[in-house]
């Protein structure tokens, strides 16, 4: 998503060298996305829950992501 | 010392012998020599450079680039890194991929995907997701958070 809109953009962390951020947005489980360090989502969804989390985080109508 | 054995390096060939264009692989660290400050020191940075060191060398479309914290600390600002060791994947342009850790393992295969990503520009989305990310007007910064696998 990120190569298909320039205002997109994606990092891939791996906890295990950034243990502060465990606590800092409260991970569980694995993977976790956080959006606009705002709003989040756990796990693999499909696609189209993934584009309505990155629609609500870009100020689009919705509901989906948890906050 | 090679990280990847023979074996890996062939089965990393592989992967990108489908690689479509050119990717640079920025890579920022802290090389050393500066001040470590306890429980913050780069533990992976020296091992993460020479696998990518490896990664780079299995394909010709592949450079490294490589950031010290210290010395360059504008490239750090430049391509939004705040945090090493930190990996931007660039192709013919830069689309805002990052990955921050060290690829080993199964993240590898994931890192590699990127790189074929990148490198064909194409993300291989849906055609109506690629639609609604064409309305996209304010910034958007996701990030993965993962533990190796």
């Amino acid at each position: 998503m990120a190569i298909a809109a320039p205002l997109i953009r994606a990092d891939i962390v791996d906890l295990t060298e950034f243990r502060d951020l465990v606590t800092r947005y409260a991970v569980q489980g694995v993977p976790k996305t956080i959006l606009n360090d705002r709003l989040y989502f756990d796990g693999v969804l499909p696609e189209p829950e993934v584009l309505a989390a990155v629609l609500q985080a870009a100020g689009h109508p919705g509901e989906e992501a948890g906050t | 010392m090679h990280l990847l054995s023979e074996r890996d390096a062939d089965a990393v060939r592989a992967r990108l012998a489908p690689l479509a264009g050119p990717v640079r692989l920025v890579f920022f660290t802290d090389g050393g020599g500066g001040i470590i400050v306890p429980g913050r020191e780069c533990r992976s940075c020296g091992e993460t450079q020479r696998l990518l060191e490896d990664v780079a060398s299995c394909s010709e479309l592949l450079t490294l680039e490589v950031h010290d914290r210290l010395r360059d600390s504008d490239a750090f600002a430049r391509y939004g890194i705040d945090k090493i060791p930190g990996l931007a994947l660039v192709g013919a342009a830069d689309y805002g991929i990052r990955y921050y850790g060290m690829p080993a393992g199964y993240e590898l295969r994931l890192m590699l995907e990127l790189v074929l990503d990148v490198g064909r520009g194409d993300g291989e989305l849906l055609p109506e997701t690629r639609a609604a990310l064409t309305g996209v007007a304010q910034d958007v910064h996701l990030q993965v958070l993962s533990t190796p696998t």
